[in-house]
């Protein structure tokens, strides 16, 4: 019963990764006009065109370049980057690492950061203490991070001269400098979500907090603290893995403009700077690379539910259910 | 909200409440955007907007008389340019919102009564267009569109329609289950009129308070999409180009990317509180304990 | 703690009758609300002895919750207005702040909730649950805490016990849950045990089980019983004394089955009246009491029942009755200026 319902969800997840990979192959017939032309733009001549058009396989029939693009990406041939004439799969393979330590990095400050606002507030429900965190996370969640992220700059680069304002130092030039390049923008990126949680995990360990069993905890002399820590904590995370898959999607967006701003070499800035040279095949890869890593961090968030709350393990839709109406920024 | 055989009655009460305890921020938020909305709108007609005269002579000046907020390293007026641009962020804002909006609602609202393989698939297609990051997604979309405003609102409304659909499938669910919902069915309603008159009344407020906030999120990736240079044509001036000109003399003036971060930051803060106070689902007069 | 052994064992240490466990004596609670100050207990005084039963009864808004957990010292301190003496075991409930409280709860007094299935927690498996409670005593360790589980679950009544230690609550049904709730409130053998409402969210058929199980623990483990319930057939088969309340006040009490006998307030024999029962006869309707109970917030002036009694007079309109001793049975008492024959 329990192989049926997960071989039917590897099969869901399948047919979404099939058809994300089919859209992203179709992106370049997006463009208006001839692909190879669109990527050369005035500067090509006749001949580039007509040699760009063999490389890429233009001439040849849909259904045929399809199964050849599949089968190239597949075997991790992605193409070839038209501003470098790398391969598309060195670039990625080569950046990715620097916007996956970011946004690990980001998730990590902002959950630090959370966890422990949504403990206080929650205790401490109604007071001042409770409302000021409010109004803060309330300001919190409607900075946009790149505004964040220029006051950052301005006050620890620039007026006090703490911290590079943008670069990337690899860890193996040093743990700590590697970590001190990343750090102004890994807080710009995590502010927002940051808010996101405290608010999520405040919200459901208030409702926990009403339930009867904590009642029950309370007459049989439970100390506040170990009440807060076994008994509310996990069933008060759903919201909050929910809100961790989707702000996933959202900072591997939002490190497109980070990685911008700081001059960080991750996969954020090669697509921005692939968009405005038109290095159409680059995108693809990037963009293709980008879908199918939230994809699945969301199978895996899902899988998480039923480790969080075992109740969960019977109904399928239950989990996402249990987070989803929630109110989540886009970017 | 409600449940049992009436649907919320009195909902226009509540309004009336809410509406004798405003509160400072309301009056703030309210009036910072309807200056916005005035000065994108009308302004234009009746003064002349000048965003584009430049003069090397006045090239980066300081607040002035003539110049209420300074001027940009080109000398022109960076208020003019802000306002200009507001003109432009809310209009794609708004109206990217209300298209994924008015196509989003009816496609959740049917997959969320109607179940069964509408909904599978409804939510197949949400689920793949929802694989793609937002911002990356809108991002390539505007890459491969073409700059212009109307792409930009395509780019944006593409990857906001889905969330719209997932939203209102749940709150159609939700209301669905009720026992309004299941008398009309009894007595023979038709489909299309149970959809309009039971159900999307009930799901309309946290729906529109959700589209208040997205407003906020679009002009957030307008302004990202601009910074990067894939957003509106750059003649028209917005808040994300203004910001992604202004960064190289961030240490000389920072006038150039304050100027426009704070009409954006100040925009967004200011929906999500209408939206917070006004259309929340937590009735702030009824809500528990406080 | 002397090591557990099952049923079949005479009451445990008592320090002899006649010492009181409890002793609540001229307790008001009174809860500020919006439109006025709410007393829900109104000068309230019961004793029970060590190892005694006693049911408390009323309808909903009688004030029996608030009484049972007021006693205990569970309402938090800022939420209502406590005045009054409460002492458990020689501890004086309502002069101590609740870390000290909290010292007595699971140890000395324990509680047993209404509803199953939100008392206990959703995740962790029960036998940790009551693992939980048995170590409130700190010479337990964690391996005989989780072996005392297994035995709890069996003196309380669960097959299997030890499969169904790693269970969760929803995989029970909602005897079994109270059952649970029951083992995890006796774990550390209190000398007080309230119950409020234990079996009302319970099928019929399991009520009975369950009641039967607090009067095979309580004389096993020599446990004293608070019951509270609305339920008049509840307490008359599984208490020794009973107090009737009504708008916050004791209206009447004594030994069941004198009170049963012989209700002499009228509030007592209109709620004994309104029991369908099984019999041909035509008496045998049930009677309902007419009216409603009174608004807490503007209590009449005299007998909070009078608005609702039959035999009302005008001292009953201004005079709140005391209560008073029914000479002939002891500890039975009354407050009712016009105390009648049982009228049934």
């Amino acid at each position: 019963m329990r192989t049926r319902r997960v071989l039917l969800r590897l099969a869901r997840l399948a047919a979404v990764l099939i058809v994300v990979s089919t859209l992203c192959f179709l992106s370049l017939n997006l463009l208006p006009g001839d692909p190879a032309r669109a990527i050369l733009g005035e500067s090509g001549t006749p001949q580039s065109v007509a040699a760009l058009r063999q490389e890429l396989g233009l001439d040849r029939p849909l259904a045929d370049r399809y199964v050849n693009w599949l089968g190239d990406i597949l075997r991790g041939d992605f193409g070839r980057s038209y501003a470098n004439r790398q391969p598309v799969a060195d670039i990625i393979l080569a950046r990715a690492p620097v916007t996956v330590e970011l946004i690990v990095l980001s998730q990590i400050i902002a959950l630090a950061a959370a966890v422990p606002l949504a403990a206080v507030a929650a205790i401490k429900r109604g007071t001042v203490v409770d409302r000021g965190i409010s109004s803060l996370v309330f300001v919190a969640v409607s900075v946009p991070s790149f505004v964040l992220a220029f006051v950052l700059i301005w006050v620890f680069a620039i007026k006090l001269g703490l911290y590079p304002a943008n670069g990337f130092v690899p860890i193996s030039a040093g743990l700590g400098q590697n970590l001190g390049s990343l750090f102004l923008p890994a807080l710009a990126l995590a502010a927002g979500p940051a808010a996101l949680y405290q608010r999520v995990l405040r919200a459901d360990l208030v409702e926990t907090y009403g339930q009867e069993f904590m009642n029950v905890a309370r007459a049989k002399g439970i100390s506040p603290l170990r009440m807060a820590v076994r008994h509310a904590f996990r069933p008060s995370l759903l919201g909050l893995t929910t809100s961790i898959g989707v702000v996933a999607g959202v900072l591997i967006g939002s490190s497109v403009i980070i990685e911008n701003l700081f001059s960080l070499p991750g996969l954020g800035s090669i697509l921005a700077q692939s968009v405005s040279a038109r290095d159409y095949v680059t995108v693809q890869g990037v963009v293709l690379v980008a879908a199918t890593s939230f994809v699945l961090i969301n199978a895996v968030v899902d899988l998480l539910y039923g480790f969080i709350d075992p109740r969960l393990r019977k109904t399928r839709t239950a989990g996402r259910q249990a987070g989803r109406a929630r109110e989540v920024p886009v970017a | 909200m409600s449940t049992g055989l009436l649907p919320a009655v009195g909902a226009a009460s509540t309004w009336r409440r809410r509406l004798r305890t405003w509160r400072l921020t309301d009056a703030l938020s309210l009036t910072w955007l309807g200056f916005l909305a005035l000065a994108a709108l009308a302004l234009p007609l009746f003064l002349q907007l000048d965003t584009e005269t430049m003069s090397s002579a006045e090239r980066l000046g300081g607040p002035s008389a003539q110049h209420w907020l300074g001027t940009d390293n080109y000398g022109r007026d960076l208020l003019a340019r802000a306002l200009s641009g507001a003109r432009i962020s809310l209009g794609i804002g708004f109206g990217s919102v209300a298209a994924a909006a008015l196509i989003g609602v009816p496609l959740g609202m049917l997959a969320g009564y109607l179940r069964g393989w509408v909904d599978a698939v409804v939510s197949f297609v949400v689920d793949v267009i929802l694989a793609f990051p937002g911002l990356v997604l809108a991002l390539a979309l505007a890459s491969f569109l073409g700059p212009s405003v109307g792409n930009v609102m395509i780019a944006i409304l593409v990857p906001m329609t889905p969330v719209f659909v997932r939203l209102a499938k749940a709150q159609t669910m939700s209301v669905a289950g009720r026992e309004y919902v299941e008398a009309s069915q009894v007595i023979g309603t038709r489909t299309w009129s149970i959809v309009v008159r039971d159900v999307l009344p009930n799901i309309l407020q946290p729906v529109m308070a959700y589209a208040l906030v997205s407003v906020g999120s679009a002009i957030l990736i307008e302004g990202g999409l601009s910074f990067l240079g894939m957003g509106v044509p750059p003649e028209q001036p917005s808040w994300g180009s203004m910001i992604n000109s202004g960064r190289i003399f961030i240490s000389e003036d920072p006038r150039l990317v304050a100027v426009p971060s704070m009409f954006m930051l100040l925009t967004i803060l200011g929906l999500n509180l209408i939206a917070d106070r006004f259309l929340s689902r937590s009735d702030a007069a009824t809500a528990g304990v406080r | 703690m002397t090591p557990d052994t099952t049923s079949d064992v005479t009451p445990a240490e008592t320090p002899g009758a006649g010492d009181t466990l409890l002793s609540i004596r001229d307790l008001v609670v009174e809860f500020p609300t919006g439109a006025g100050t709410v007393r829900a207990v109104d000068h309230v005084s019961l004793e029970l002895g060590y190892g005694e039963r006693l049911g408390i009864v009323g309808e909903s808004g009688s004030g029996k919750s608030v009484l049972a957990r007021t006693a205990m010292g569970l309402t938090r301190a800022g939420t209502a207005r406590i005045s009054g003496q409460v002492v458990i075991a020689g501890h004086s409930v309502l002069d101590l702040k609740e870390r000290r409280r909290r010292a007595l709860w699971g140890r000395e007094v324990a509680m047993v909730f209404q509803d199953p299935l939100s008392a206990l927690h959703p995740i962790t498996p029960i036998g940790e649950q009551i693992a939980e409670a048995v170590r409130r005593d700190p010479e337990v360790t964690r391996r005989q805490a989780a072996a005392r589980a297994v035995e709890l679950l069996e003196t309380v009544g669960i097959p299997q016990a030890a499969r169904r230690v790693h269970s969760r609550a929803h995989e029970l049904s909602g005897g079994m849950r109270q059952r649970v709730a029951i083992a995890m409130a006796v774990a550390c053998r209190p000398k007080l045990l309230f119950a409020d409402e234990p079996t009302t969210a319970l099928d019929v058929t399991v009520q009975a089980r369950i009641l039967d199980l607090f009067d095979e623990l309580c004389a096993s483990f020599g446990i004293g019983l608070v019951m509270v319930s609305h339920d008049l057939g509840v307490v008359g088969r599984h208490t020794d004394q009973v107090a009737v309340m009504y708008a916050g006040r004791i209206a009447e009490r004594g030994p069941v089955g004198a009170v049963f006998a012989r209700p002499s307030m009228h509030y007592t024999s209109s709620l004994m009246a309104a029991i369908p029962r099984h019999r041909a006869t035509e008496q045998s309707l049930p009677r309902p009491i007419p009216g409603q109970p009174p608004n807490l917030l503007n209590p009449p002036p005299g007998c909070r029942f009078g608005p609702r009694c039959g035999h009302a007079s005008a001292r009953c309109r201004d005079e709140q009755p005391p209560l008073l001793a029914l000479g002939d049975v002891p500890g039975h008492e009354y407050a009712c200026w016009h105390p009648g024959k049982a009228s049934r």
